[in-house]
């Protein structure tokens, strides 16, 4: 798999590690919530069989955080987009 | 004072030759002065104005390199650079770019990087077994520049113009404490094409 980094092109999957979910971030934890909503800010993550966004962290190359919008059954890759630059 | 105290070239102690011939020729290029230069988020536009000013040069917005007049910019990450000053001394970071600090944040780290410049026919052909990325003549070209990753250390790459001979000529960057790794690595990949080191170059 190459994921094609917006400012260092298309790189292979070795350099670059992976966090997850990129949508749940929206939920970050808040003392106004509950217990069991912030468990499930903190620790709940989707992940679904298909198109998914997701962040992975360019390591070794330019150091950016990427949103990537991925089919996690084939690996196809839609998009990615620099963090810093996200749209909702 | 004993010789213990004298500078010295991070490669004295490795051997300089590998194979026969001169496919890779690798050339220590000490004594620059390194920079890193990250601009503060609402001040790209001030920082790029005052450094076209004074270093007459349009900061990169990709990974591409440009130099004149001795100083070489190179962009590493978006809206960050490496600065690299030749022969510019200790006051490079301390007087020459200390007016860039009221827009980026500014680190020296010349002592930070030990930098190889590899020339010779055969250099895309060893590096290509060392690093995951497409060195072909026409997708690194001339003034483009890449960080990747070599046997685990992290390192920066830029393509110079072409040596006069036409042979291509790479320049690496890495961390000094990963110099003589890096050394080794290339000298063995080079084993098959001939390698051969040479003391500092100026230019
Ligand atoms: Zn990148």
């Amino acid at each position: 798999m190459r994921i094609n980094c917006p400012f260092c092109g298309e790189r292979d999957l070795s350099e670059f590690s992976y966090l997850g979910d990129a949508d749940s971030a929206k939920a970050i934890a808040s003392a106004a919530q509950s217990e069991r909503e912030q468990i499930d800010a903190v620790y709940l993550r989707a992940n679904p069989a298909g198109v998914h966004r997701e962040l992975w962290y360019h390591a070794f190359g330019c150091g950016s955080w990427l949103n990537v919008t991925r089919d996690t059954r084939t690996h196809e890759i839609f998009a990615v987009q620099l963090s810093r630059e996200r749209t909702p | 004072m004993s010789d213990e105290c004298a500078a010295r070239s991070i490669f004295a102690a490795v051997p300089h030759t590998a194979g026969t011939g001169r496919g890779v020729i690798a050339i220590e290029r000490d004594g620059l002065a390194i920079a890193h230069l990250a601009a503060r988020a609402t001040q790209l536009a001030q920082l790029t104005e005052r450094f076209r000013e004074h270093f007459g040069m349009v900061l990169p917005d990709g990974a591409r390199r440009v130099a004149a007049h001795g100083v070489a910019v190179a962009g590493i990450a978006p809206q960050r650079w490496l600065l690299i000053g030749e022969d510019a001394g200790e006051e490079f970071v301390s007087g020459r770019l200390a007016l860039l600090e009221h827009y980026a944040a500014l680190v020296e780290l010349s002592d930070a990087y030990a930098v190889l410049r590899l020339r010779g026919a055969q250099v895309r052909a060893s590096l290509a077994k060392l690093v995951p990325i497409d060195l072909h003549d026409t997708r690194f070209r001339p003034g483009d520049v890449a960080q990747t990753v070599l046997e685990h250390m992290p390192v920066t790459l830029w393509r110079l113009e072409d040596a006069p001979t036409g042979e291509p000529m790479i320049e690496l960057a890495v961390g000094r404490s990963f110099a003589v790794s890096l050394y080794e690595a290339l000298r063995e990949s080079a084993t098959e094409f001939g390698f051969c080191f040479e003391p500092t170059a100026k230019g």
